[in-house]
């Protein structure tokens, strides 16, 4: 028996754990210096994001002095001061969280109404895949800037973080939309669901416990990926003074006020540039890292 | 014969990889003379492939040859530089690829990428420097492989002229005039034929070397195409898998190499095809006199096409020497499983219900059903005709599958009629087979009997009762009944799910039991395909081809099915674990009286397994009857291609052998 190879063909690994795909991910992820390096730092902006006061003891709109004017580093302002006299530390510190707090709601968002849509046109199809393509194509057809220009300004208020989201994810979706509805198809023809149909599970059964589960690796990693855009898309309507009220210092609108002084105090415009910068980096290598784990390629 | 063409010795190859090194070939020897015939036989992982690559210095990835020595032509290749293997590969050694789909560039046409290995190999179809050389010798120099010259078009234009100014000229000649393919010799011999005195000077004077682009028609229309000079401006997506796979030999032969090397060339074709592929393969090389290094996974393939075989497992030769010694007389206990194993040369029906209809034998496990079921049918022995007064458990009468294909222009469409009127019956605890080659429809009907399809017209029957005219209740019921399994283990068990939640879904589905009871019934089933209990908690990527395979069969007989419709369930699996799964089927049967439908394209696998065969072609059933009487008494063309396509049908064993002259 074991000459013939049968008793090899049939062995079973009892040592090792079993291996779901998430749980594989996740041993790959640890694996990569790329995603430890993404982690610890999405980590830190994460903490900041909850807990500024842990990070910086001062308000960012009080304690603001103009003698302090362009001040240059000092104990307690390791950053110096900006041109309203304000610790430039501490206003980064608290510009963290309108930045991941619209990324993070813009990414969910997305999720829900272009996985939705994504997954309905994929699984029907036919007529209602034809219309759900077709109006993804029309949204992402229009420049998003542009329509976010048009539609914050006519708003008589400054818009809050609801609205910049929502603006946002309004022109985003057909990105998330078109990654699960490629997924739904290629996942839907397989013989799985084809044998779970045999067996009498519910339509709704096999969308969700099947068919879903095995097109979320795509969507993931879309969504961990365009994170970090959607915090570019905040900054640039933050500096075009449409994102979020002045109050909340977002680092958009720190840039915006500092983009004056690049040939006389280059730093202001340096440090929520470089903050903004390291962050949507942090979230792209992470989106990397996770679509190199959940290749489905790479695993058999 | 002195020194053999190729020569292996003690070969071993590593695969490297972060974690660890995996041996793939280890201390591999073998020899192929010049213009003799060897195949390697084993099974996927058993390094046959790897070793013919490594040959040519194309092994994927990590891998790399550590020990041993490969000669070809007295010259060690082991260590060689990559510029001495470049002008090996093509020119020496010629390789037709496994999968003729993705082997062809799909944005060139397939002229210029036969033209590409004429050039790339240094190949000149017009022979200026041999041309050269016999001006500068004054006289011919003897027709010499290396120095044939080809018919031009041109050429073929003025012969033609020639010959009809002399009215000699008749359609045969025509077809017999192939641009870049006669050589001179032979049109000389051609036209002595005709009764010319002057065919020495006529050849000489018009067959004077064809172009790179004659020579590309010439190639296709050796390669069996016809029409080639039009195919050769076709795309690779206008010719059909068996089209490709003769592109590819014609390639592969361009350059006329001493050795070719076939990596599993028809595996990924039709059976029929594959018969005509290898025919192909075979004259040619006998016609070139190149050696032919056969891969494949098919011991009764590879015994029919190469003299010699080598057996491989796990990276070691086990068995090596002429195909039929080995055949008749396995020595190492792998190849005689292997032999035991191999479909297309056992003719055994595998214990089940009904016994063959040749002898009308009782076979033991036969008698055990006898006795399982008291009343009903005494005389199972003989023919089916016994079942005529029972009422078959599923019944398919006029069944008809039509579907709409998009047309070219929005709106338009035109139907395809996928199944047209099918009738037939299973009776209960039997197997029957539907058989016949890709798109003859033989899935369609496994989908409609499923109910995962709505028929066109026609119905089937389940147990008496029309399947189509049911609430929703009684299609759920049916649910239960009714169990596919599938072809691909790969594709059929969902990868994010744990075997155990495989399993359980149709227990929960069907809300049987509590979770107690359902746990105790995965374990049951699990014994019952022979794994082990611990499997439930892992997952299929973690489980060999077979033992998904069985994952599969046990998901389909967890609700206790009456019937089970088993589409090319054992076709995508290696020998061995062929042979295991259709015992198993067979044991199941027997066991819980299922009844099989049973979906293939392999005939050989259909002697083991089915009491009555309806052949499908085109949607059509075009016969049907017992096993042995399609087997021994085939009264359509199409049966008899089938038949004769399963490898080794050719080789009489049990008989006793004859060595081939």
């Amino acid at each position: 028996m074991d000459e013939s190879g049968l008793g090899q063909i049939d062995a079973l690994d009892e040592s090792v754990p079993p291996a779901s795909l998430w749980r594989e991910a996740g041993r790959k992820l640890v694996r990569r210096p790329s995603f430890i390096v993404a982690a610890v730092m999405i980590l830190i902006v994460v903490a900041v994001t909850c807990f500024p006061g842990l990070f910086a003891s001062g308000d960012p709109n009080s304690g603001c002095f103009l003698a302090s004017r362009f001040g240059g580093p000092s104990a307690g302002h390791p950053l110096g001061f900006d041109q309203q006299g304000c610790d430039i530390y501490t206003r980064i510190i608290h510009g963290a969280r309108p930045s991941v707090l619209v990324g993070a709601l813009t990414m969910l968002t997305v999720l829900l109404l272009g996985g939705t849509v994504g997954a309905l046109a994929g699984w029907r199809g036919g007529w209602l895949d034809a219309i759900l393509s077709r109006l993804g194509d029309i949204f992402y057809a229009i420049p998003t800037v542009l329509a976010a220009l048009v539609f914050l300004n006519s708003q008589k208020d400054r818009s809050g973080v609801v609205m910049v989201v929502l603006v946002i994810a309004a022109f985003a979706w057909p990105q998330m939309a078109r990654i699960t509805r490629g997924a739904v198809l290629a996942v839907k023809n397989a013989d799985f669901v084809t044998a779970a149909r045999a067996l009498g599970v519910s339509n709704r059964r096999i969308l969700v416990s099947h068919v879903l589960p095995n097109a979320a690796a795509p969507m993931i990693v879309t969504a961990t990926v365009s994170l970090g855009t959607y915090i570019v898309l905040e900054a640039t309507l933050s500096f075009l003074g449409l994102g979020l009220p002045l109050t909340m210092h977002s680092w958009g609108s720190q840039i915006s006020a500092a983009q004056g002084l690049i040939r006389t105090h280059p730093e202001q415009l340096l440090w929520p540039s470089a903050a903004l910068a390291l962050t949507v980096l942090a979230f792209i290598m992470l989106g990397d890292a996770v679509r190199d784990a959940l290749d489905p390629k790479a695993r058999r | 014969m002195g020194e053999p063409l190729l020569s292996l010795r003690d070969l071993e190859i590593v695969f490297a990889s972060r974690q660890a090194t995996v041996s793939a070939v280890r201390g591999v020897s073998l020899d192929l003379e010049a213009g003799c015939s060897l195949a390697i036989v084993g099974e996927s992982g058993s390094g046959k492939s790897t070793t013919a690559h490594a040959i040519i210095n194309l092994l994927p990835g990590t891998g790399q040859v550590t020990a041993g020595s490969i000669k070809f032509e007295g010259q060690e290749l082991v260590g060689a530089s990559e510029r001495t293997f470049v002008e090996l590969r093509g020119a020496k050694i010629g390789l037709v690829p496994q999968d003729p789909m993705s082997n062809l560039n799909p944005v060139y046409r397939i002229g210029r990428q036969v033209k590409e290995a004429l050039r790339a190999n240094g190949v000149d179809p017009k022979r200026s420097t041999y041309k050269a050389l016999t001006e500068l010798v004054g006289e011919d120099i003897p027709d010499t492989p290396a120095g044939r010259l080809y018919l031009s078009s041109a050429g073929r234009e003025a012969l033609i002229a020639e010959l009809t100014r002399r009215g000699l000229f008749n359609d045969q000649v025509g077809r017999d005039l192939v641009i870049g393919f006669s050589t001179r010799i032979e049109v000389q011999s051609l036209l002595q034929g005709l009764g010319l005195e002057d065919a020495a000077q006529l050849a000489a004077a018009h067959v004077d070397g064809a172009s790179a682009n004659d020579r590309v028609a010439g190639l296709l229309a050796e390669a069996g195409l016809p029409d080639a000079a039009r195919r050769a401006r076709q795309f690779p997506h206008e010719f059909s898998g068996g089209m490709r796979q003769r592109v590819l030999i014609a390639m592969a032969l361009a350059a006329r190499p001493q050795l070719l090397i076939a990596d599993e060339p028809t595996s990924a074709l039709d059976v029929t095809v594959q018969r005509q592929i290898l025919n192909h393969l075979g004259t040619l090389t006998r016609e070139l006199g190149t050696a032919l290094l056969f891969i494949t996974h098919d011991l009764g393939l590879a015994a029919e096409r190469a003299q010699q075989l080598v057996v491989m497992y796990k990276g070691r030769v086990v068995e090596a020497g002429p195909s039929l010694d080995i055949l008749t007389d396995p020595r190492h206990p792998y190849t005689q499983r292997l032999v035991e194993a191999a479909p297309s040369l056992s003719s055994r029906r595998l214990g089940s219900a009904v016994a063959p209809g040749a002898g009308g034998v009782i076979t033991v496990s036969n008698r055990d059903r006898a006795d399982h079921q008291s009343q009903g049918h005494q005389s199972q022995a003989g023919e089916p005709a016994a079942d005529g007064g029972r009422r078959p458990l599923l019944r398919v009468t006029e069944l008809t599958k039509v579907f709409r294909l998009r047309g070219a222009r929005p709106g338009s469409h035109s139907l395809f009629t996928a199944v047209d009127r099918v009738s037939f019956d299973v009776p209960a605890g039997t197997t029957a087979a539907l058989v016949g080659e890709s798109g003859s429809g033989k899935s369609t009907v496994a989908n409609l009997v499923l109910d995962l399809l709505e028929p066109t017209s026609g119905q089937v029957e389940f147990e008496g009762q029309n399947i189509a005219r049911r609430s929703k209740a009684e299609r759920f019921a049916f649910r239960r009944q009714v169990q596919p399994v599938f072809q691909d283990p790969y594709g059929s068990l969902d990868p994010m799910w744990s075997i155990f939640r495989i399993l359980e879904e149709p227990l929960r589905t069907h809300g049987l039991g509590d979770p107690k009871w359902r746990a105790d019934r995965v374990r049951q089933l699990l014994d019952r395909v022979a794994l082990p209990a611990s499997t439930m908690r892992r997952y299929p990527n973690e489980l060999s081809g077979g033992q998904r395979q069985r994952v599969a069969l046990a998901r389909a007989l967890a609700l206790e099915p009456k019937l089970v419709v088993l589409d090319e369930a054992v076709s995508a699996l290696d020998v061995l674990v062929q042979a295991q799964v259709l015992e198993l089927l067979a044991e199941l049967q027997r066991d819980l009286e299922l009844t099989y439908l049973f979906i293939t394209h392999d005939l050989a696998v259909v002697r083991q397994t089915a009491d009555r065969v309806y052949v499908m072609e085109q949607g059509r059933v075009v016969e049907s009857g017992a096993v042995e009487d399609i087997f021994q008494h085939p009264r359509q063309d199409y049966t008899r291609r089938l038949l004769e396509a399963i490898p080794g049908s050719s080789l009489r064993l049990g008989e006793p052998l004859r060595p081939e002259p």
